[in-house]
């Protein structure tokens, strides 16, 4: 398998919190990948750093197709290079539209400037027919298309986040990042989200899945990796995952601590 | 599908042609106190709407707006004093130094957030003020400059309050024009977006840092151009009329209309010209008029005159089509 995205010894600091030490690992092209780990494990501060939200302390993260280090970029060049996400809290732009939301994620690859505003010619107006059509088919996707005049901060919390990910998918993305895509979601809803995330993976998008919800994260990803107080503290398929005993102590608690505070 | 509604198609509105057709034929209906009053409400308009790009469009609390004005309005007054420049070829000037002042006002606006525009704009149209108000060499200080001949189009001297008239309300329907298109296109919805969240924005490819800087240009030059509109029809400038009061006044007529709206600033500038004037009799008192007014907007209307945006998308349209 070719690799897609490798991160090498990363490390975020914020003050004197370690947020991140030395993480490094890589993520295969065409894979679900998970991320998992106990609240405050570093893990969205991971995908930050990926995006360009902030950059890290330490360490390189390399996209290899492009053979070009991320550290340093902006979150809109890191987002023209092929990487979209969603938020952990939703983020949709609540004053506008559901079909709005999903066309500004086709600002990426669309032309028109100031001069297309003012003056539309044909070509401007092919592009905006474009813009709507493919956003209309992306609602469709994530079964949003009977909304797709409704305004976003009216849409249930569930229908928000799916709005994100169709948001993301308009910027044509190779890796999508996706923040606890179903926080907040009963368990038919994640259901239907797991389906979603598969066939974005079928359509060749690579996926990296922060998630809370063990039985998504078990089903659904290829590959796990477990962060515990910045730390990488275990990687492999989702079974050995699970039986992992340094897994099973971050999200549990040690033996002895057990025995001590009893 | 959806080719009927796209932008660049105009669709006729029998209530916007007949606002049109009496905008045009106002000043021979109406006695001439009513014109000059409409002249200066235009003036209102162009600045509430170059305004509306900077906060409405891309959310930029600008406290400095009147600056932009100012610079427009003495561009002209500058060039006149040493050059003898003619309006015609002044006017386009003052929107590209106002656009430049514009755009050196939004290179420290890239680096501060929120509350804190507001102060740094603030700082920089007292900053303008100061300067016309002190290098006299330049701008007489706060005499001001004065004696620019009338303007002239192809032999047509501009002296009547209706020819001022007319030339305010072409750049009035240009302006709206330019603000329609903006909020349909690509760029305004762009705008929108970092408006409503930054970081989502950014995220999405959307570059923050050009299109505020973009914002603010294209605002400031078309205050500019309202500067030197001014100045041409009283054919005298001083720094009075360009400081915060100016630019406070200018932003009232944004919330008013509700910000982002552009129908509505439309409106909420024509109120908060025309109250003031029809309560002209109590002299000062009557900005108490204006105050009163606003406090009820506020309470009443938070959203603007207009209420909430109604908000006319692209698919709304398509239904609509699709049921009749």
């Amino acid at each position: 398998m070719n690799v897609h995205l490798t991160n090498h010894k990363l490390s975020k600091v914020f003050g004197g919190v370690r947020a991140l030490q030395d993480v490094s690992f890589e993520v295969f092209q065409g894979e679900i990948l998970g991320i998992i780990g106990p609240n405050g494990a570093g893990k969205t501060t991971l995908f930050n750093c990926i995006t360009g939200i902030y950059p890290p302390t330490r360490g390189e993260i390399i996209l290899r197709k492009e053979r070009k280090n991320l550290v340093g970029l902006k979150p809109a060049e890191v987002a023209n290079l092929g990487i979209a996400r969603t938020f952990q809290n939703s983020r949709v732009f609540s004053g506008m539209t559901t079909l709005e939301n999903v066309m500004v994620g086709c600002h990426l690859w669309t032309h028109a400037g100031l001069g297309g505003a003012l003056f539309v010619g044909n070509r401007v107006r092919k592009e905006e027919e474009e813009v709507i059509k493919k956003s209309l088919a992306l609602l469709e996707f994530l079964d949003l298309a009977p909304l797709a005049n409704t305004l976003a901060n009216a849409l249930p919390y569930g229908l928000q986040r799916r709005l994100e990910i169709a948001r993301a998918m308009a910027t044509g993305p190779q890796l999508l990042l996706l923040d606890e895509p179903t926080c907040g979601m009963n368990p038919h809803e994640s259901k239907a989200i797991m389906e979603v995330i598969r066939k974005i993976r079928d359509r060749g998008i690579t996926i990296l899945i922060i998630e809370h919800d063990m039985k998504v994260i078990m089903t659904i990803s290829d590959r796990v990796i477990c962060f515990d107080h910045g730390e990488k503290i275990a990687e492999g398929p989702p079974e050995a995952i699970q039986k992992d005993p340094r897994v099973i102590d971050a999200y549990l608690g040690r033996e002895e601590d057990a025995i001590t505070a009893g | 599908m959806s080719q009927q509604y796209l932008p660049g198609k105009w669709k006729a509105n029998p209530w916007l042609l007949a606002i049109i057709a009496f905008s045009f034929i106002f000043p021979w209906i109406s006695p001439e106190y009513y014109v000059e009053l409409a002249f200066n409400v235009g003036i209102y308009v162009i600045l509430a709407q170059s305004l509306n790009i900077i906060i409405g469009f891309a959310g930029l609390l600008n406290l400095g707006h009147a600056a932009f004005f100012g610079v427009g309005a003495y561009t002209y007054g500058i060039l006149w004093k040493f050059f003898q420049l003619p309006f015609i070829l002044a006017l386009p000037l003052s929107a590209v130094f106002a656009a430049l002042t514009g755009l050196l006002l939004g290179l420290p606006v890239l680096r501060v957030r929120h509350d804190y525009i507001a102060i740094v704009t603030l700082g920089f149209g007292e900053v303008i003020k100061l300067i016309l108000n002190n290098w006299t060499a330049l701008t007489d200080g706060p005499n001001g400059i004065y004696g620019m001949a009338p303007p002239q189009f192809l032999g047509l001297i501009l002296k009547s309050r209706i020819h001022y008239y007319y030339l305010v309300l072409v750049f009035v329907y240009l302006v709206l024009f330019i603000m329609v298109r903006l909020g349909r296109s690509r760029l305004g919805r762009a705008w929108i977006a970092i408006r409503e969240d930054e970081v989502s924005a950014s995220s999405l490819g959307i570059k923050i840092d050009r299109l505020k800087l973009l914002a603010f240009t294209l605002g400031a030059g078309l205050a500019g151009i309202a500067g030197c509109i001014l100045a041409a029809k009283h054919r005298f400038i001083s720094p009075a009329g360009f400081g915060f009061y100016e630019s406070i006044i200018i932003l009232c007529m944004v919330i008013v209309g509700g910000i982002g709206n552009i129908p509505g600033v439309v409106l909420g500038a024509s109120i908060l010209y025309i109250i003031p004037e029809i309560f002209r009799e109590f002299s000062d008192f009557r900005m108490i008029t204006v105050g009163v007014a606003m406090i009820f907007l506020m309470i009443f209307r938070p959203e603007g005159i207009l209420g909430k945006e109604k908000r006319k998308t692209i698919w709304v349209q398509m239904e609509k089509r699709e049921m009749r």
